[in-house]
């Protein structure tokens, strides 16, 4: 189910009823979680039958690593939990991809056999929900979690619909907890939350898919020759698309998760403000980059093996990162630049020392940062390599003279982009929280009724938001 | 990610509710959204837009899902916009004496792939109408509304019940036209050409109305502002305009080559297609002429088909109608079009 969907105002206001009536603690964990399976049924009903899989096995085996005393027995549990749930992502998310790359190198290798490519669907937040139940069990094998003694907390941790199919990847100690006993809520959380659900769907409906989407579309579209205005143009439209659907999904998350009464962590810090890559890791997708760091790049030695050992460990979490968000090429060399430019600038960092310190400085190594991952984009947003080979080669005037744009978008892309950049320049230091708390009630109200307009009337799109198809 | 440790203090910062009055923000935000919805519908509701159905995939998923339904009386229409416009689903259903008709016919858009999707369908034994618009059929695949047989069959539980709710408004609301999109108001505002750049081209403007049951019917605006239908008229210009490759007689042999076989498949359940051409005048007829002769086009299809097919030109009944913007019947004109449209079908039936 689609947050921007009529169907999931109904649920949703269905869900809070069912939710506000007075009934125990217990049975309102039981309507979530029935409303969880329902949400994600919505879309596809067999596939439920997958969460059910990852969730049985992983509250078996974390039991079993916690009450088992033999390593060997705890391995194998963590084993089973580990492989039950790659096993589920590599079958439906990357099967296609390992074959079609097996008969690539069979092929090389002059052999005439092709195994058939499985043509499977591809459930929705497959990648979000198989890492957060695998970081209960390897959580719970470290020590870190103690195994819950409640089912239902846990199929709920699962499964709960705000952060289901697109996060933010909830860790189990961060909201098992929440579930223990009824909220506590601040006084005007639940409208707060509200609040925070319109902010989200004017990011994904109106900035993402009417004023800067059609832009990216269009010169993508082209297969990459074009212009080098309308190449840039297209691609600082997706570096806003991609944010403003992603971060708008995350904030309808935060949002429906307040008013409920749960609290989720943040997804997004003003991403396009970041000074050097490390600052952009902290600020976009937070919740993903955390959980390679604790359960890929740590694990692998993180920077306690000498500087070398690190530089491979951050390139193999970055090339495993791209790969995560899809079974293409491309999203592994977004990776690959990605960990390139974190091992670029940790040298750079060890060359010259940190002496960053005036702000015309720091403007411009934001400024670099931001055209460094814009570059990067290409290949997020380009479906092949050749189409990003000639984006690349367009954005630098070498591929055609030809226009795609007419003003009205390039007015748009680079409207939102002027003032996506200086919101996030603005506010890098601050929480949402805090801005609006600094801002009178009469004018929260006018940009609350301006944003449900916006919304309203920019009509309804059906657009998935791009992080579902992760 | 560059940091070795556990303890991440940016992970556990969420969001804290805002020191403000929620209860007076919120009590204000409700009426003033309210207030601008009512002056955005009542603005528009002045402008002529009354509310319609959508044609949505929905609404066509609706109709498709009825295939079938009535065995071998279903009657089932396909084509583009001119068979959508045209068509007065009641008095072609009580003419014919069959159920009420199932209108599939997609504006803008090649009708090859609905005709096959409804002969490959096995519980489609009835009457089929193709509406025939040779820059269409004999055009390039798919079109204005080409991937709807894929949206209709990647339709969601979800998706359907969005439909279902959608509809309680859709024809209460004439703010949701596809028109007044708040963006597509924006992007057709006097924006200054881009030197280098084609003149804007923004698309085919409202033409008509849309009920439950998807038939359709001319906007008034288009017979009664003289200036909407100058519009209208300069838009299929543009559209006549652009480069399309030549017609080339492999290409009709191949389309009417894949529409036998299809015929013939719903011929063998016992079905039977009748091909339609509808009614244009003006400018758009001589185009259309000029690039699709009949002899080389039409004549051949029916020719080859074998199949029934009822050319406006050949039948003066067919002809003499107010089409204002050259392409599509004036609404008042449906009625009288369809009956006697329905009674020649009724004569190729008995000989």
């Amino acid at each position: 189910m689609l947050f921007n969907s009529l169907t999931f105002v109904l649920f949703f206001g269905v869900v809070l009823a069912l939710y506000a009536m007075p009934m125990a603690w217990r049975a309102k964990k039981g309507i979530l979680l029935l409303g969880s399976y329902v949400f994600y049924a919505a879309w596809n009903p067999p596939l439920v039958i997958l969460i059910w899989i990852s969730t049985l096995i992983d509250w078996t085996a974390a039991r079993r690593i916690h009450e088992s005393s033999s390593s060997a027995h705890r391995r194998a549990w963590l084993s089973l939990s580990v492989m039950t749930n790659l096993g589920i992502l590599a079958a439906f998310k990357y099967g296609a991809f390992l074959i079609e790359n097996f008969n690539l190198l069979l092929g090389w290798l002059g052999a005439t056999f092709q195994p058939a490519a499985p043509d499977l669907v591809l459930p929705v937040g497959i990648s979000f929900y198989t890492f957060q139940t695998m970081a209960y069990s390897l959580d719970v094998y470290q020590g870190k979690t103690e195994p819950s003694r409640s089912f239902l907390d846990f199929a709920l941790f699962v499964t709960f619909f705000p952060q289901l199919v697109a996060g933010p990847i909830v860790r189990p100690g961060y909201l098992m907890p929440q579930f223990e006993k009824p909220p506590q809520r601040d006084p005007g959380q639940f409208v707060w939350g509200l609040f925070l659900m319109t902010f989200g769907l004017f990011q994904k409906v109106v900035v993402a898919d009417n004023m800067v989407g059609p832009v990216s579309d269009m010169v993508f579209g082209t297969g990459g020759a074009t212009n080098a205005l309308d190449a840039w143009t297209g691609v600082v439209a997706f570096s806003a698309q991609i944010f403003c659907d992603f971060a708008g999904y995350s904030t309808v998350a935060i949002g429906s998760a307040l008013c409920l009464g749960f609290h989720m962590p943040r997804n997004f810090r003003y991403p396009y403000a970041a000074i050097g890559f490390s600052d952009f890791w902290q600020r976009w997708h937070i919740t993903l980059s955390s959980w390679l760091r604790d359960y890929l790049y740590i694990p692998l030695g993180g920077n306690r093996k000498g500087r070398t050992r690190t530089q491979v460990n951050l390139m193999l979490t970055m090339l495993l990162g791209g790969l995560w968000h899809g079974a293409q090429w491309t999203f592994v060399v977004w990776g690959g630049l990605h960990g390139l430019y974190l091992v670029g600038e940790r040298i750079l960092k060890r060359l010259w020392g940190d002496r960053s310190t005036h702000v015309a400085m720091l403007f411009a190594l934001g400024l670099l940062t931001w055209v460094l991952v814009l570059l990067a984009w290409v290949f997020f947003r380009a479906p092949d390599f050749g189409t990003a080979w000639l984006m690349l080669k367009s954005m630098f005037g070498a591929a055609s003279p030809e226009k795609c744009l007419s003003s009205y978008h390039l007015a748009m892309a680079w409207g939102v982009t002027l003032v996506m950049l200086t919101c996030h320049w603005k506010l890098r230091e601050t929480l949402v929280s805090d801005f609006v708390s600094r801002m009178p009630s009469w004018l929260v109200a006018l940009a609350w009724a301006f944003m449900a307009f916006a919304i309203a009337v920019s009509g309804g799109s059906d657009d998935a938001f791009i992080y579902f198809q992760f | 990610m560059t940091h070795s440790s556990t303890s991440n203090s940016d992970y556990h910062l969420h969001y804290h509710t805002p020191t403000i009055s929620w209860r007076a923000a919120l009590w204000l935000a409700i009426p003033l959204w309210m207030l601008a919805l009512g002056v955005w519908e009542w603005f528009w509701r002045h402008q002529g837009y009354e509310p319609s159905y959508l044609n949505s995939v929905g609404l066509w998923a609706d109709a498709r899902r009825k295939v079938g339904t009535d065995g071998n009386r279903d009657l089932v229409i396909v084509g583009s916009s001119r068979i959508l416009f045209d068509l007065d689903l009641n008095v072609l259903s009580e003419e014919l004496d069959a159920p009420y008709p199932i209108q599939l016919a997609l504006e803008g858009t090649n009708p090859y792939d609905f005709l096959h999707d409804i002969a490959v369908d096995p519980l489609f034994k009835g009457t089929l109408l193709v509406g025939v618009t040779e820059g269409l059929l004999f055009g390039r695949p798919g079109g204005e509304r080409g991937d709807m047989l894929q949206r209709f069959q990647k339709q969601t539980p979800s998706d359907r019940m969005g439909h279902r709710i959608s509809l309680l408004f859709e024809h209460h609301l004439g703010m949701l036209d596809p028109d007044l999109r708040l963006f597509t108001l924006i992007e057709r505002m006097d924006w200054p050409d881009r030197e280098g750049m084609p003149p804007r081209f923004l698309g085919v403007r409202k033409l008509s109305t849309m009920d439950r049951f998807r038939e359709s019917t001319m906007w008034h605006r288009l017979e009664t502002d003289l200036a909407y239908q100058k519009m209208a008229q300069d838009t299929w210009s543009t559209i006549l305009s652009f480069p399309a490759p030549p017609l080339t007689d492999e290409h009709v042999t191949d389309v009417i080559g894949r529409i036998h076989s299809d015929v013939d498949l719903i011929r063998s359940r016992g079905g039977r297609v009748i091909f339609v051409r509808c009614p244009s005048n003006g400018h758009f007829l001589e185009v259309e002429r000029q690039a699709f002769p009949r002899s080389r086009v039409w004549d051949r299809l029916i020719a080859e088909t074998n199949a029934i097919g009822i050319h406006f030109e050949d039948y003066p009944q067919l002809q003499g109608y107010t089409l204002p913007e050259w392409s599509h019947l004036a609404a008042g004109e449906k009625e009288r079009f369809t009956s006697a449209l329905a009674k020649i079908i009724q004569e190729q039936k008995e000989t």
